[in-house]
């Protein structure tokens, strides 16, 4: 029963939204990078003359991610560009998602905005699904889920106006914690379900499966020496991604654990955006760490750095 | 900053919202969830501990109607399937070649990541990940491709038609791929790609004239 009582309040109970509100300007920064980079190339990829028209998008989302692909769209999706062939509708609705994601940045309206903008990535998404990764569908879960909750309450232009007006206290108030704990649920169940596909390779389990991707020349990226992708480093790298793996989808959730297990997380990220071309996927993940961190302890970090700035 | 003002009154959480945590949970863990081994996917091993519950879960659940109406419209759907079961062990990417109306040729890279600079390779990284999906092609498991090729192979004509009278009449798209030497196979010089043109496209020449702005009959 206690135990009950506790993951109750470990998912509901109040606390600080001051790491919410951080985790939103941080990610939310990144989706607005992230999607001027594919702007820049915008009529390829949601152009009719592209290659990704209309009917090609729906025809990939029905066919691959749902079974019976037979049943040709029956799914009412949230879906604002669903067979919208006109392109001004659609650049339109692109570069809006794109202002939400700098209003959600900041926290500007950011009810409003990040309701625009959890409605603008997945009708985004929608559109054109066959060139995401695995960045653009952690970038997506999360929008939702910061249009969920008070995302604004902290580290925000609301908050700031609101006290300028008097209407809003010196401290922010607290919130229930159930949107940064859906978060933190959903990145620990990222990696657990992937460490557990990747034990069904042999490879993994052999200790060898580093050694491909090192080796797949359209993944280049920054030089790296010869016997960082050799044996013994392939062993070293193979098992050492899937125990960190399994260990932030698990034992980060243990306090005594949790920061060795982060760093683990970021030395294998750094190490891929350092030596593979898979754009802001590293930072998309990284920067979300931050949520399994108390807004409590966030803040506290936040006047420890000021004061430690202030003596130098 | 450290401290935070504590809400009035004793509030908790609405039942409503806790009912929807707890579904959401579910239906995305379930939704999640990987496929069993491959063996077991490929009907050549008996289910064993937790592939039985992982086949009956890819059976049953993933494509359960409360499932698919949650997950699909709201955006949550999700799968982790980075570099897993296996990293992939084939290096490819793509050309085309273009031949005109008066029959000469040439050949149009696609963009390949190899030879772009960082900052191009950083920005134009979805066109690897488009050719990856354009080149699944394997309908024993679920994935035929093929009907993307048309489509893929008319933008080749577009972008390289310059001249009303000499539009591109045909289009070949030509894979280049490399099996990664095996990690446990003799070292030496890393092999040769290998090329094979997997569809030629004759051209829509209605919509080539319509995407270019051409007017139909100038030539």
């Amino acid at each position: 029963m206690e135990s009950a009582k506790q993951l109750y309040r470990w998912w509901f109970g109040y606390g600080s939204p001051v790491t919410l509100g951080v985790f939103r300007t941080i990610f939310c920064s990144l989706i607005f990078i992230n999607f001027v980079m594919v702007g820049l190339f915008w009529n390829d990829w949601f152009g009719q003359t592209g290659y990704v028209p209309a009917e090609i998008g729906a025809k990939w989302l029905d066919s691959h991610y749902m079974s019976g692909g037979d049943r040709s769209l029956l799914i009412n999706r949230i879906d604002p560009l669903f067979g919208v062939t006109n392109e001004l509708i659609v650049k339109a609705v692109y570069w809006g998602t794109v202002g939400f994601a700098a209003l959600s940045a900041v926290g500007l309206w950011t009810r409003f905005s990040t309701f625009c903008l959890a409605v603008g990535v997945v009708a985004i998404h929608h559109r054109n699904p066959i060139i995401l990764h695995g960045g653009d569908t952690w970038m997506r879960v999360v929008s939702v889920y910061l249009a969920l909750g008070p995302s604004g309450a902290a580290v925000s232009l609301d908050r700031w106006l609101a006290r300028r007006r008097g209407t809003a206290g010196e401290q922010p108030e607290l919130i229930s914690m159930w949107p940064q704990r859906l978060i933190a649920y959903n990145l620990a169940l990222l990696y657990f379900t992937t460490t557990w596909a990747k034990w069904f390779g042999g490879l993994w389990k052999s200790g060898d499966a580093t050694w491909y991707p090192a080796r797949l020349h359209e993944f280049d990226k920054f030089p790296v020496p010869a016997f960082l992708v050799d044996y013994p480093m392939v062993k070293i790298t193979s098992w050492g991604s899937l125990a960190v793996e399994f260990a932030l989808g698990t034992l980060v959730f243990f306090k005594s654990l949790r920061k060795y297990v982060l760093l683990g997380g970021i030395m294998l990220h750094s190490w891929i955006e350092y030596s593979m071309n898979i754009p802001l996927f590293a930072f998309l993940m990284m920067s979300s760490y931050i949520v399994f961190y108390e807004g409590e302890e966030t803040a506290a970090w936040w006047d420890r750095l000021k004061a430690r700035i202030a003596r130098s | 900053m450290v401290q935070v003002t504590a809400p009035s009154g004793d509030k908790r959480v609405h039942p409503l919202v806790c009912a929807f945590v707890a579904f959401n949970v579910v239906m995305v863990t379930l939704y999640a969830l990987p496929k069993p081994s491959p063996a077991v996917v490929n009907n050549d091993a008996v289910p064993r501990g937790t592939d039985i519950f992982l086949k009956w879960n890819d059976a049953t659940m993933k494509s359960h109607p409360i499932l698919e109406h949650y997950l699909l419209p709201t955006g949550l759907w999700q799968y982790w399937d980075m570099f897993a079961p296996n990293p992939t062990q084939v290096d490819f990417w793509c050309d085309g070649e273009i031949i005109f109306f008066d029959g000469s040729k040439t050949t149009y890279q696609y963009p390949r990541m190899k030879n772009l600079q960082l900052t191009e390779k950083y920005l134009r990284e979805r066109y690897r990940k488009f050719f990856e999906r354009v080149n699944m092609n394997d309908p024993a498991h679920g994935n035929d491709n093929g009907w993307m090729w048309p489509v893929f192979a008319q933008h080749f004509a577009l972008v390289n038609a310059s001249d009303p009278k000499n539009p591109p009449v045909k289009v070949g798209l030509t894979r280049h791929w490399l099996d990664v030497p095996r990690h446990d196979a003799k070292r030496g010089p890393e092999p040769s790609y290998n090329k094979y043109t997997f569809y030629w496209h004759i051209v829509d020449q209605t919509k080539l004239a319509r995407d270019k702005g051409w007017k139909i009959g100038k030539r």
